[in-house]
């Protein structure tokens, strides 16, 4: 089973993510990114799904770390965002993320889909 | 005019997760949403746009999940004028922020109760 990574700073997100891939993936969970960022330099995750808006430490931010770091430069990366405007598919797309998925969730073959190409690809 | 509520979102949840994931999600929203909208009040009586923005997006963001359609709305524009840092703005619609929230929250404990 696939291990994904999700970074979501609600509650609420992380919740219904989990119910949605629970049984299909591993799960991890973090609130926040330099908690996740540690964590995946100990045991990096197969995909990870991060939320754009956190405290602390943006969406950008912490893939520019991941980006940054040799052992996870490959690690596919899914944009989460409540913002959905015109324009930020293409402008998460070239600051690196493999994909871009909003929120909320509606459909979630949308979600599944993006997972399995990028695990497809092999990051 | 949006409409104030899309039933869609609670059968999607429950779809996912059935009624104890919906319960899960209600009662998070009604127990987050006032310490969120506290941080907003506070934020903007002290001139922090920055904080009101991030409080108002983390509120668009769980509204919208659960279908509370007016309420993702008046966070939203909440969110482009702290955005803008446009504090008096954001000022002047709190008021239209709780009642979307109470309106949210009759809502949502309805549905949780069968009511959707």
């Amino acid at each position: 089973m696939a291990r994904l990574a999700v970074v979501e700073d609600n509650p609420d997100n992380r919740l219904l993510l989990q119910a949605i891939l629970m049984g299909t993936f591993e799960v991890v969970e973090f609130d926040n990114g330099p908690d996740a960022l540690a964590a995946f330099a100990v045991a990096r995750p197969d995909l990870v799904l991060l939320d754009i808006s956190l405290p602390v430490m943006d969406g950008l931010e912490i893939l520019a770390r991941i980006r940054a770091d040799r052992t996870l430069a490959s690690l596919p990366v899914i944009a989460l965002t409540a913002h959905a405007m015109a324009g930020d598919r293409e402008k998460y797309l070239a600051a690196g993320f493999d994909d871009y998925v909003t929120k909320p969730i509606v459909d979630e073959h949308i979600l599944f889909k993006a997972i399995a190409r990028l695990l497809a690809a092999g990051g | 005019m949006v409409p104030t509520f899309d039933p869609d979102a609670i059968a999607r949840i429950r779809k996912f997760g059935g009624d104890p994931l919906l319960h899960e999600m209600i009662d998070l929203l009604l127990a987050g949403a006032p310490p969120r909208l506290e941080t907003v009040r506070a934020a903007i009586a002290q001139g922090d746009a920055s904080t009101a923005r991030g409080a108002l997006h983390s509120l668009k963001s769980s509204s919208g999940q659960m279908g509370a359609v007016a309420l993702q709305a008046v966070c939203e524009r909440g969110e482009r004028l702290a955005a803008e840092g446009d504090v008096a703005a954001v000022a002047a619609m709190l008021p239209d922020l709780s009642d979307a929230f109470e309106a949210a929250a009759r809502w949502l404990r309805d549905a949780r109760n069968g009511g959707t």
